[in-house]
């Protein structure tokens, strides 16, 4: 819930804000000795009373002097800008592009450091936040530099940015001087997303099949052909269509879409006990929300069907739609700032599934923690007997704490992540580039540098 | 040439010129001494080709400390040589060291030892000497120095950031230092020298700013400024030794002229101001000695208001050997702002002195009169024995100068002693008997030097014609003494002031007429120069060679050098900041208080009927004006805050969830060109829209109530306070996905 702009929290923050100043000057470690040598020069100047001692000594000082003034004017005129993702996948690559522009007319911008800071807004889920720190050898004047800081995504969560820190030790590097430059921004970091295994499509289809009753010999192939699309790991090489692999140079497999498929609900049960979680129950906790994540994913990938997400908690929560990659951002999001809990089950989630779903749907359970179904499925007041019946029917139950879930997905190395939703995020960047005045040039840095905050 | 190495040139151009602060007057001591920078840029040049290239080419660790260990037994052998020079053979170890890292592999660490190896070169050349050359040596050293500062910044930075490796390299990775490409442009130097500007004026300040202690400046420890020594005003003078300091273009003081009434008087290339010395009254062949008689005394300022006419010299005399001061004569006022003890003048002979002889520079200020031929405020009439002493020549002279001078100024009556000594003075000046010259010929070595001049040689420079004046005068029984002194000087026009040299040391005369009448019988002495001005200005020009404009930066140069830099004390310091300091913030709390008078005067009302007046009326008038100002500032400022209070953006951000769904009606509208201009209505716009959709066709009319219904919402939550129900909002979303698959159907 946003801060109301009255509040007096908010309203002391601002007032802070506009009276403390917005720049900082430190020493730096040669600083803190270049003093200490003039200190000596100017101990041994004023004892020994030699006038050109205390000349060489206030010389000396000159840098320490002059660095307050001029570092304060390197800083001017320059404008920092960020471009980050509005979300990524945990553990993928992450490039944050960071942009200054010098619009000064004589002096170039040298050796400008950009520092950033990327905090997890709930500071309690435990997650470490980023701090990346991108180096500018040279802005010419009049011109912008860009410079990519690329790091690894960091645990799923809502994080926000801090403001942007552009830092100068300019002319002499004794003094460092920050100027703080608010540019607040949020990163949602979803679940990492993997690939289900061959093993899951069976299992998954074996379960639809069941329910229908009939038609156990169907496979893959004899769904109706809908398309061709990349190759992708996992795919069966049966599905590859090798005349078009063979002119375009590249594999391609056939797609087919499954027709008249059954609305999905993935229910998902983040259980962790309250005290003394083991290290084994949160990571179940984490591949079970992998888990939905991929399902969801692969589920949005074909536009079709109803899906629908429910979790437990205090609050059981659902939400559902057509599949379609906005639903699935919908999704995504909620699963990234998802925070398991002791309380609640599953009963308390299927009292408040749409009629619909728990008349039609297919359900996948994901769970941390053993579950009897049918006691949870009779427990609910929505229910008759022999509903509970038809639901057990069309469950698929899956213990994320026994293991369940290792044979039906695996991950593969960073940047194998889904594909098509970085480059509609990449083609949504680019978009949004900040309109630049026309006849300046954009200038890439001499490097595109990324390091980490040490 | 690339970065890295324009760093490492002007690091090791640095160290040459801390080396040569440390040796440049460092060759008295020890004659190799200037070997050393030469030395050291030999060897910067030979590592920035090999070492600085290829580290491969480093000697190894166990090498450079054996040179290290060998290079401390070379300064402990020099020390042996000569045991008086410890600080300058550590100094040389420092420097060996310096050449020994120099061909080692360069770290950052590296190069701050370097640095600092170059600083204390440059404090043990201070140490060792502050003389001018060290004073330019050191300023080409602290320019090299901020220079390489910058770089070295640029280079750590490089260092500590360039180098992260990247993830998707194509291209070979390059050298840290070397991404600063195209760096050195000319903003870059125009930014450096504007750094470097500002850095040495910061210094500067703080420099001056220092605590200070009086004695600073005074040469106390340390080699510190030369002293000069003056020949020619020595207490006994070789006839002749003057002409050693006639041909000596070194400095002597800096003068500033003032009128009584504090303008600045503008010397003239013909004024020929006679800067009065050191007096000599006894001669014995070709020696001149000074009185024996020195009392002196502090003047007794006049307390009265100084005469418009008189002149009020500052002078700054650079550090000599000898306590004599000089001066206009008649000196009527003495002053010295800066030293403790006032400069003296003589009761025998009205010269001025200090009391010491120290090699220090000398600050004084000397009020004198307008006429140079009146009586000196506090010289005695001469005593008999000093009488006698102006009345003494060789006997074996006296006949033979006595017919000379007989034979210019017989005719004149002895009771016109005036007319007659300036009849000599002509005799000599003015006939073309006599030339000037500095070169030292004597026709008849056995004969005394004076009367060689006068009767043989006829040619000398002025000590030669004071001399025979003096003695001229003597030997018809006219009491004289000779001065030695300068005469004139350089004027320079950039700092408005006298630069007086050793070469414009001069000798001339003074006659006693008696006692004064007109100046309550104080004894009467009258100035006579005999030689040629013309002849000997043109000797003083040819003296030095340089001349001009460039002269005059070079005199400034130095003047600030001996007085504001190695001469800097805790009074000079004073006088130039803390004084002016003092008096303008004095002068603001007068200023403040004046205004806090004046402004209670204008409030104070004795009593109600006072207030009742055209002073009360104005009071009044100006007070409730002035509370208008405040209360409308205030009621601005007030405004202001409530405005950020509330906020325009908290009202929308309450809302924002409520109504979104109209911002996207709104969105839709404004892609197909429909757009709510400020004097429509929402709800007239709906309608407008409505109309615009229904005649669109193709299947329009499904979507043409879109904007009355979402308009409706919009009103009942905003204006309404209501809150929709979820089932509402998500009929309005299918509505608006109705709305948009329509005039988007490309989309869906």
């Amino acid at each position: 819930m946003p801060e109301p702009r009255t509040s007096p929290r908010r309203f002391s923050r601002w007032l802070i804000s506009n009276i403390w100043p917005n720049q900082r000057l430190r020493l730096t470690r040669e600083g803190w000795g270049y003093l200490g040598i003039w200190l000596g020069l100017l101990a041994t100047g004023l004892y020994q009373q030699i006038n050109l001692i205390l000349l060489v000594a206030g010389l000396a000082a000159g840098p320490v002097a002059a660095s307050m003034v001029v570092s304060a004017s390197m800083l001017r005129r320059l404008r920092i800008g960020r471009r980050a993702p509005s979300y990524a996948f945990s553990g993928e690559p992450l490039a944050i592009d960071y942009l200054l522009d010098n619009d000064r007319r004589l002096s170039a911008a040298l050796a400008m450091v950009v520092a950033d800071e990327l905090i997890p807004v709930d500071r309690t889920s435990g997650a470490t936040g980023l701090g990346p720190l991108v180096f500018f050898p040279r802005v010419p004047v009049q011109s912008r530099a860009r410079a990519r800081w690329q790091g690894t995504a960091p645990a799923r969560g809502r994080y926000r940015f801090r403001s942007l820190e552009l830092v100068t030790r300019s002319p002499f590097g004794l003094l460092e001087r920050e100027l703080d430059v608010p540019m607040p921004g949020e990163l949602v970091v979803y679940p990492a997303i993997g690939q289900l295994a061959r093993r899951w499509q069976y299992k998954h289809r074996e379960a639809s099949e069941a329910r229908r009753g009939s038609r156990n010999d169907r496979s893959v192939q004899q769904q109706e052909y809908h398309g061709l699309r990349d190759y992708r790991p996992g795919d069966s090489p049966r599905w590859i269509h090798w005349r078009t692999t063979a002119r375009l140079g590249v594999p391609m497999v056939k797609e087919f879409e499954q027709q008249h498929e059954q609305d999905l609900a993935v229910l998902l049960d983040p259980w962790l006990p309250r005290n003394k979680a083991t290290a084994e129950q949160r990571e179940a906790v984490e591949a079970a929300i992998k888990f939905a994540a991929t399902v969801c994913y692969e589920t949005c990938r074909h536009p079709g069907r109803r899906l629908l997400l429910g979790w437990t908690g205090p609050t059981p929560g659902l939400r559902q739609g057509p599949a379609s990659v906005k639903l699935l951002h919908e999704f995504l999001e909620q699963l990234a700032t998802l925070r398991p809990s002791p309380e609640g089950g599953l009963s308390d989630l299927l009292d408040v599934l749409p009629p619909a779903v728990l008349r039609e749907s297919f359900l996948i359970v994901v769970s941390t923690r053993p579950i009897q179904l049918a006691e949870e499925a009779e427990r609910t007041s929505r229910l008759s007997q022999a509903s509970v019946r038809g639901l057990l029917g069309r469950v698929t139950l899956l213990d994320a704490s026994r293991g369940d879930l290792d044979a039906l997905i695996r991950f593969g190395p960073p940047g194998s992540s889904p594909t098509a939703l970085r480059e509609e995020s990449d083609a949504a960047d680019e978009g949004q580039d900040e309109g630049r005045p026309d006849g300046v040039p954009v200038v890439a840095a001499g490097v595109e540098d990324q390091g980490g905050r040490p | 040439m690339t970065f890295s190495r324009i760093y490492r040139a002007s690091f090791y151009a640095m160290l040459v010129f801390a080396t040569l602060v440390l040796s440049i007057d460092a060759t008295d001591d020890n004659p190799l001494a200037m070997l050393y920078p030469p030395g050291v840029a030999l060897a910067g040049l030979v590592a920035f080709f090999t070492v600085d290239r290829n580290p491969k080419l480093a000697p190894s660790r166990s090498v450079a400390s054996f040179l290290a260990l060998a290079s401390a037994g070379l300064s402990v052998a020099e020390f042996q040589y000569n045991p008086n020079l410890i600080l300058l053979a550590t100094a040389h170890w420092l420097v060996y060291l310096q050449v020994i890292k120099m061909f080692l592999p360069k770290q950052v660490e590296d190069d701050w030892f370097l640095f600092l190896l170059g600083l204390v070169q440059v404090l043990v050349g201070g140490v060792i000497s502050q003389s001018a050359n060290v004073g330019i040596a050191l300023f080409i050293w602290a320019l090299l120095a901020l220079w390489v500062l910058s770089l070295f910044a640029l280079h750590r930075e490089a260092l500590r950031l360039g180098t992260v490796p990247r993830p998707a390299e194509e291209v070979a990775p390059e050298a840290p230092s070397e991404i600063y490409r195209g760096l050195l442009d000319a903003p870059f130097f125009l930014a450096s020298i504007r750094v470097a500007a500002t850095t040495l004026a910061l210094g500067g300040i703080i420099f001056l700013a220092m605590p200070r202690r009086a004695s600073m400046g005074m040469a106390s420890r340390g080699a510190g400024l030369p002293g000069q020594h003056l020949s020619g005003f020595d207490d006994e003078v070789q006839l002749g030794q003057m002409g050693e300091i006639l041909e000596n273009d070194t400095i002597v003081m800096s003068i500033e002229l003032f009128r009584g009434n504090g303008s600045r008087i503008a010397p003239d290339a013909d004024d020929e101001y006679r800067w009065r010395g050191a007096t000599m009254s006894q001669y014995e062949t070709g020696r001149w000695r000074r009185q024996s008689l020195r009392q002196g005394g502090n003047m007794e300022s006049p307390g009265r208001e100084p005469d418009p006419r008189s002149i009020r010299q500052t002078i700054k005399m650079e550090p000599t050997d000898s306590s004599i001061l000089f001066g206009l004569r008649p000196v009527l006022d003495t002053n010295s702002p800066l030293q403790r003890s006032l400069p003296t003048v003589s009761s025998v002979d009205g010269s001025l002195q200090r009391s010491s002889n120290r090699a220090v520079p000398v600050d004084y200020e000397i009020v004198s009169g307008p006429d140079p031929d009146a009586p000196q405020p506090g010289e005695n009439y001469p005593g008999r024995a000093y009488l006698r002493e102006l009345l003494s020549m060789p006997e074996s002279l006296r006949e033979r100068f006595r017919a000379l001078a007989l034979e210019q100024v017989g005719h004149i009556p002895a009771e016109n002693v005036r007319a007659r000594a300036e009849g000599l003075e002509h005799f000599l000046r003015d006939t073309g008997r006599y030339t000037y010259t500095l070169k030292m010929d004597r026709v008849d070595p056995d004969d005394d030097p004076v009367a060689d001049f006068l009767l043989n040689r006829k040619a000398g420079h002025c000590e030669y014609f004071a001399s025979a004046l003096t003695l001229l005068l003597r030997s018809i029984d006219i009491p004289a003494r000779m001065v030695n002194g300068f005469k004139g000087g350089d004027h320079n026009a950039i700092a408005g002031m006298i630069t007086v040299r050793q070469k414009h040391a001069h000798s001339w005369v003074e006659a006693l007429m008696g006692p004064s009448e007109e100046f309550q019988y104080e004894p009467l002495w009258i100035t006579l120069d005999a030689s040629p001005a013309d002849q000997r200005n043109e000797t003083v020009a040819r003296v030095g060679g340089v001349s001009g404009y460039f002269r005059q930066v070079t005199d400034l140069i130095r003047y600030l050098w001996v007085f504001y830099v190695i001469g800097f004390n805790s009074e000079r310091q004073d006088r130039l900041l803390y004084g002016p300091i003092g008096r303008l913030v004095e002068d603001a709390k007068n200023g403040f208080r004046i205004m806090a008078d004046a402004l209670r005067s204008l409030l104070h009302f004795p009593s109600v009927g006072s207030f009742f007046s055209l002073r009360g009326f104005l009071v009044s008038f100006f007070a409730l004006l002035l509370l208008v100002g405040l209360a409308r500032l205030a009621g601005w400022a007030a405004g202001r805050i409530f405005r950020w209070l509330r906020g325009p953006k908290a009202e929308a951000a309450s809302l924002g969830a409520g109504i979104a769904f109209h911002g996207r009606l709104l969105r839709l509208l404004a892609e197909v060109g429909l757009e709510r201009p400020a004097a429509e209505t929402p709800r007239e716009f709906a309608r407008r829209a409505a109309i615009f959709l229904s005649g669109n066709g193709s299947g329009a009319d499904a979507v043409a109530d879109v904007p009355p219904l979402v308009v409706d919402a919009f009103y009942r939550v905003r204006f309404g306070e209501h809150v929709l129900p979820p089932d509402q909002l998500a009929h309005l979303d299918a509505r608006l996905d109705a709305l948009e698959a329509h005039l988007h159907p490309e989309a869906s």
